[in-house]
């Protein structure tokens, strides 16, 4: 392929891979090697075959080869997208993980919409690696809205919820 | 430092009040009786007379590797702990960090976080096994091994902790994932990942993503990456 025409097929498959509902595709062809994920905690091919090797925050998933870098694909909700009223604050997710709005099944959830919370009030656990965290509000506010659902993968960053002054 | 209590309801949530309070890292709280103590998604963890309950606190650095890769510090050094006892045939690291010996649940780990304190939660069933309705479980003396005093062995676990921290932040995730996959089931091995969502995901273990999740292939030839869930031996 042309330089040209290599960038052009490739944005064309990413275009596909994301209207397919793939999570992963690994193309290998004629020294040509490219990786996409809708993973966005995905560190991408491993080149050394089995080694691991550190992870930063957010990598964007990555080709191996020269062939031109693939745009990141994400399914994760951007603040954007969310109707967000004037003042108000956006909680966030610490990193990749599920969210859980309870301590554990069938217990009562941490805060609902129309919570009054304050900066030390726990909003969510997030687990990855059976490493659970606890979201707190970091402000004094109200809940406006809850954007993930309970047991939902989320992304480093996602919005989980929208709180308001109160 | 290590403390020790007779009775508490549970040494993560004391670890926790500990660095509230400014513990600095590396310091270690047992129990010899626990009576509150949870595992994953807040299920107890049945107390026993014998067996080990043990907590211990990780101050996070600017710089240090992704903090859910503490998971699997925490196997490597409690299984480094253990191979004494058990030697390296009968003892196997599950995704992210069960031991299991002869194929049942030795152990549990469960980390927590709140800033930039993990505390680290270790049970071993040294001398009983609980029983857990959907698992086998088995303990070292069940399985005809000496076995140490919990006191003993959180004082070597202790050492053994501080060792792969110390690789952790030096050398980063590669050398601990390293570690762990040379501990870990065999390629292969036929596992059941129950998702959080409800379903579950069989498939031959096929190690470790780079960031640690675990990486399971799917008769169809696919790999689902897994970041969290209950793993089962199948």
């Amino acid at each position: 392929m042309t330089n040209s025409r290599q960038i052009s097929d490739v944005e064309q498959l990413i275009e596909e891979f994301q209207q397919s509902g793939m999570r992963e595709l690994h193309v290998r062809a004629d020294g040509f090697e490219l990786y996409l994920s809708t993973n966005g905690d995905d560190a991408g091919l491993d080149v050394a075959q089995g080694a691991v090797a550190p992870v930063a925050a957010a990598p964007a998933p990555v080709a191996a080869s020269a062939a031109p870098a693939a745009a990141p694909v994400s399914v994760a909700p951007s603040a954007a997208d969310v109707a967000i009223p004037d003042g108000a604050e956006i909680i966030r997710a610490p990193y990749l993980g599920t969210f859980y709005r309870s301590p554990k099944p069938g217990s009562p959830v941490y805060v609902d919409v129309g919570s009054e919370v304050t900066p030390e009030t726990e909003m969510c656990l997030v687990e990855v690696m059976k490493l659970f965290t606890a979201v707190r509000a970091g402000v004094n506010g109200r809940v406006h809205q809850i954007l993930a659902t309970d047991g939902q993968m989320v992304q480093a960053d996602q919005p989980l919820f929208v709180v308001v002054a109160a | 430092m290590i403390r020790s209590v007779a009775v508490t309801q549970s040494t993560n949530d004391d670890m926790a009040a500990l660095a509230k309070a400014g513990a600095a890292e590396g310091c270690w709280l047992w129990a010899e009786h626990q009576t509150a103590g949870r595992g994953r998604q807040g299920r107890l963890w049945s107390p026993a007379p014998g067996n080990l309950y043990a907590s211990t606190l990780v101050r996070l650095l600017p710089g240090d590797p992704p903090a859910p890769s503490l998971a699997l510090v925490a196997a490597v050094a409690l299984d480094a702990a253990l191979l004494p006892f058990t030697g390296p045939d009968r003892l196997r690291i599950k995704w992210p960090n069960d031991l299991m010996l002869d194929n049942a649940k030795l152990s549990g780990i469960l980390l927590e976080r709140e800033g930039d304190a993990i505390i680290a939660g270790f049970g071993v069933n040294l001398a009983h096994a609980p029983i857990i309705p959907d698992r086998a479980t088995i303990s070292l003396a069940e399985a005809g091994l000496a076995y140490p005093t919990p006191g003993e062995l959180v004082e070597t676990l202790k050492h053994r902790f501080a060792e792969y921290i110390a690789l952790w932040r030096a050398e980063g995730l590669a050398a601990i994932a390293d570690q762990w996959s040379k501990r870990s089931f065999p390629l292969g091995t036929m596992m059941r990942a129950w998702l959080p969502d409800g379903n579950a995901c069989d498939g031959m273990f096929d190690g470790m993503a780079p960031d640690g999740a675990l990486r399971l292939r799917r008769a169809s030839g696919s790999v689902e990456t897994i970041h969290a869930g209950d793993v089962f031996l199948i």
